[in-house]
């Protein structure tokens, strides 16, 4: 059955999980590899609806009213109304409850539409013979997943503020943590003495202190103000987990303390510039002690508009469950018969546009089938308590059959992000790269050294870095430096900017005396990013993929290293060429220390961790957070391990246990599932397990 | 190896002219050269920079934006080309490849015209290569077989060279080499179409079988000059050369 543990991944709950005896975690993965598989629930679904004028949130207060529509018979102004009305998708035998609470929160998009022509609009609530388009319905095809696994799911309607939220300096933000929050107290209500229209159906069945928000495109700042809103109202309700999909990041606003999955489609045509990156980015290390962790997956092939169904045109989706035309598009392609500049040149795209032949697109159903997997995974884990999914949010699993639905797309096409907690144990920055200082002294206090490498400086930070680390390239391509909306003079992600264009060169990071025993961290990780802008990573023959060696060197001058190759393939050439492609991503680069290392050297007294570029004879990389990590705040190990060993996690770190799963990818075009514990080679990849 | 930036000369535009002073050039030793943009090269045959010096020429820099200070806020910015003059010794042993460093352009374009402006083939991206660097290959199949002065054209993509019939080269396929086979492929260059989303990128580009297109020694010069437009200017030539002259000739016409 599914676990449904209560739990928040912060403060002492953290440690408290880390001693969990494994051998549970190892039957759960047993018996549920696949976290969007369906569940074991039968699931109902209800809507419920105060009508299109529910209420006028108090930052609409001050918009002036529209004129009334007097074609059709209207005679008083229009206030800026929201609707209160959503979905809620729940097990049908309420009886196993409480459940934990999800709610999703839809975009910006047509709100009404002509029934007879099918045009959309942009009005609220729609004028007589026009009819709403139920953007909060796109979501239904996962909703119903979660329900399955025991979830109660709530999607709610935004068309009010979305006819209106442009005219608000926060575009609306702040009126949509109003709804959640509104909607919030109603199940609240339903929950305890219960309401119209549910009765007390949901009376004792829904747990208002374990909820998790999703929010799409606009919605995805949506939930993240509203986490903050909940929270400057004394958290009334416990939300456990935030994931912005696709989003916008207007107004920079940053949340700590709570776990975070940012969704980045990589050919997004509306957030093209994936600023929603900001989410992760800028809270790193914000708030000292935040012991929540903090993902991003980016979904190469995907657009924004395929998340929601509603928003997904019959010519790219035939299946009517799954599309509808009012106001939807292909948003990378642009709407049907466009003769705008932006389009017609998008349309030449050899990654992105569906009109080349050999692009790498995904279709609708793969897009959705991301969304089913990796909501799953996420909101599982940090909901549900089914910690044996975290190896899928770290990239150390490969995708689950539901991230795949065939066709089956390039091995690549998922590429992540990982900041570990804050924690004791689980997270050592060796360098986190965000001041010119950190060029020569890296965060632990130790000497950094470098040879044969420029340009050598960081970037995109705090000034005097300069704000793009590619010179001249638009802030669409640029995605951890694009200016937002409302914070322009914002930096983004500092990062070492560095070129070799001869072997021999390389860059170094002593450990300095009390920072030297790792044997409490499973993982060195760092981010990089291949720079597509660097003419030596662009020489005839010059691979796909950029490649170096780490070398850790211990205190009697052993060295053992490993190439990042074999564990990664996060250094690839971004693809795309035209407008917002290719876009320089940052993503982890996780190499398990006992596997690759803990054979050669004295793990308990390492002095130095050095990248060698000595695989290519040039080449130019953007890296970022140098750290130890456990590979997640419940060890993933725990859940690989070998079933003898011992029941404390953390004894078994310090007694060199096997290593957790890491990056299962082969070479070729497949990925390997989960194997008996060891190591192999197939193809040119090693592959540890 | 040497290198030496020579120095940029005046536009000009007749044909003959710069095919006599490329001949003269040839006769000089040869030794690598590197010319460096100055101000802003022109769009166009008639305000190209023509590469000025005395020997082979090797590498071009140069940027691709506004050179002095940026357009006043609100004003249209209209895409930069450059467009060199420069000699081709013939024998399809012409080649160019934007190489970078120096230089950060992403996406280049190459497109390579006749003394007459008209388009002879144009690369984006280079098939062998990620990315989007861009090559006119040697001894292809559009790779001017006969010397003469020709008009090497740099941009970012997606900004191309027009005619009056429109668009010279096709705008796909994106990788390889195409001819002048766009709608107005049969038109000489009147102008470009297209945005770009780069902004103020340097460029580097290396040459093969290339020369300078003019020798800048003043009193020669405007001897020369006076020569040739009075009509006179084949008493300067040697008559060792005149065979190589005509055929320099011939090729600026025909092409």
């Amino acid at each position: 059955m599914t676990q449904r543990l209560r739990v928040s991944f912060s403060g002492a709950l953290l440690a408290l999980l880390l001693l969990i005896a494994p051998g549970t975690v190892i039957a759960a993965w047993a018996q549920q590899t696949d976290p969007g598989a369906p569940g074991t629930f039968a699931v109902s679904r209800e809507e419920y609806s105060f009508g299109d004028a529910a209420f006028i949130p108090e930052s609409f207060a001050d918009l002036a009213p529209l004129p009334p529509v007097t074609d059709v018979g209207e005679t008083q102004p229009r206030l800026p109304v929201v609707e209160m009305t959503g979905s809620v998708f729940y097990p049908t035998d309420l009886s196993q409850g409480p459940f934990p609470l999800l709610v999703f929160l839809h975009g910006r998009h047509s709100t009404a539409y002509d029934p007879a022509t099918g045009a959309p609009f942009l009005q609220w609530p729609p004028q007589a013979g026009r009819l709403s388009i139920p953007s909060y319905n796109g979501y239904d095809y996962v909703a119903r997943i979660l329900a399955s696994h025991g979830y109660v799911v709530v999607s709610i309607s935004a068309n009010g503020i979305n006819a209106r939220d442009n005219n608000t300096v926060d575009r609306g933000m702040l009126a949509r943590a109003e709804l959640m929050q509104r909607h919030l107290d109603l199940w609240r209500q339903f929950s305890t003495t219960g309401a119209a229209p549910f009765g007390d159906r949901f009376a004792g069945k829904v747990d208002m202190d374990n909820i998790g928000t999703m929010g799409h495109s606009r919605g995805g700042e949506g939930v993240v103000r509203h986490y903050l809103v909940n929270a400057a109202l004394g958290t009334p309700y416990k939300i456990n987990a935030v994931l912005p999909l696709a989003p916008v990041d207007f107004n920079r606003p940053v949340i700590n303390n709570v776990p975070l999955l940012v969704m980045l489609p990589y050919c997004d045509g509306d957030v093209s510039d994936l600023q929603g990156a900001h989410f992760f980015d800028d809270a790193r290390y914000n708030a000292p002690g935040d012991a929540s962790p903090k993902f991003v997956l980016t979904v190469m092939g995907a657009i924004h508009n395929f998340y929601n169904t509603f928003w997904t045109r019959r010519d790219d989706e035939p299946d009517p469950a799954f599309s509808f035309d009012p106001g939807g598009s292909d948003d990378w392609m642009g709407a049907p018969g466009t003769t705008s500049a932006t389009s017609l040149t998008r349309r030449l795209d050899p990654f992105a546009s569906t009109s080349v032949p050999g692009n790498k697109r995904l279709t609708p159903a793969q897009e959705r089938g991301t969304a089913i997997a990796y909501f799953s995974a996420f909101f599982r884990t940090f909901i549900g308590g089914e910690r044996a999914f975290l190896p899928l949010l770290t990239g150390d699993a490969p995708p689950p059959a539901s991230a795949s639905p065939p066709p089956f797309p390039s091995r690549d096409y998922l590429h992540f992000m990982y900041h570990a907690p804050d924690a004791p144990g689980a997270r050592l920055d060796l360098n986190r790269l965000l001041t010119l200082s950190n060029l020569q002294v890296n965060t632990l206090g130790g000497s950094v050294g470098w040879s044969g490498l420029a340009p050598y400086d960081v970037c995109g930070g705090e000034p005097p870095q300069p704000v793009h680390c590619l010179v001249g390239q638009p802030g669409a391509r640029q995605p951890h430096t694009t200016p937002s909306l409302n914070a322009p003079n914002m930096r983004g992600l500092s990062q070492l900017r560095l070129g070799w264009s001869a072997p021999g060169a390389f860059w170094t990071n002593a450990l300095p005396p009390g920072a030297r025993d790792l044997r409490a961290y499973a993982a060195l990780q760092f981010r990089a990013a291949v720079n597509f802008q660097d003419y030596r990573n662009m020489t005839p023959g010059a691979p796909v993929e950029k490649d170096f060696s780490v070398v850790l060197t211990d205190g009697a001058g052993r060295s053992a290293a490993t190439l990042v190759s074999r564990w990664s393939d996060a250094l690839f050439y971004p693809p795309g060429k035209v407008i917002s492609l290719p876009k320089v991503l940052l993503h982890s680069v996780r190499i398990p220390l006992q596997s690759a290392f803990g054979g050669g050297i004295d793990l308990s007294d390492v002095r130095s961790v050095t990248f060698r570029f000595d695989r290519q004879n040039q080449g130019a990389l953007l890296l970022s957070d140098l750290a130890f990590c456990d590979p997640a705040p419940v060890s993933a190990r725990n859940v690989f391990a070998t079933a003898t060993r011992s029941e404390n996690p953390v004894s078994d770190l310090l007694a060199g246990a096997p290593m957790p799963l890491f990056s299962l990818r082969a070479a070729g075009n497949t990925l390997l599932s989960q194997q008996p514990a060891g190591a192999f080679r197939t193809g040119n990849k090693e592959v540890a397990r | 190896m040497t290198i030496k930036t020579m120095r940029r000369a005046p536009a000009l535009g007749s044909a003959a002219v710069f095919a006599a002073f490329a001949w003269l050039a040839s006769a000089r030793p040869a030794a690598a050269q590197v010319w460096a943009e100055s101000a802003d090269a022109g769009d166009l045959p008639a305000s190209a920079q023509i590469v000025s010096g005395f020997t082979d020429l090797f590498t071009i820099t140069g940027v691709i934006g506004p050179t002095l200070a940026p357009p006043p806020a609100g004003s249209p910015v209209i895409p930069d080309v450059d467009l060199f003059g420069i000699y081709l010794t013939g024998g399809a042993t012409f080649s160019a490849t934007t190489v970078g460093l120096p230089g950060n352009l992403f996406d280049s374009q190459l497109f390579l015209f006749d003394a007459n402006g008209f388009g002879v083939y144009a690369s984006d991206d280079d098939p062998s290569a990620l990315g989007a660097r861009s090559t006119l290959p040697a001894f292809s199949l559009f790779t001017p077989q006969s010397a003469g002065l020709y008009y090497l054209g740099i941009s970012a993509f997606t900004r191309d060279p027009i005619s009056t019939g429109g668009l010279i080269f096709p705008e796909t396929p994106f990788t390889g080499v195409v001819g002048p086979t766009g709608p107005g492929g049969a038109g000489s260059i009147t102008g470009y179409s297209g945005a770009t989303v780069e902004t103020q990128v340097s460029y580097t580009i290396r040459l093969t079988g290339a020369r300078a297109a003019f020798i800048p020694e003043p009193g020669t010069t405007v001897l020369l000059l006076g020569a040739l437009v009075s009509s006179s200017g084949p008493l300067l030539w040697a008559r060792r050369n005149r065979r190589k002259m005509r055929a320099a000739n011939r090729s600026v016409a025909s092409t």
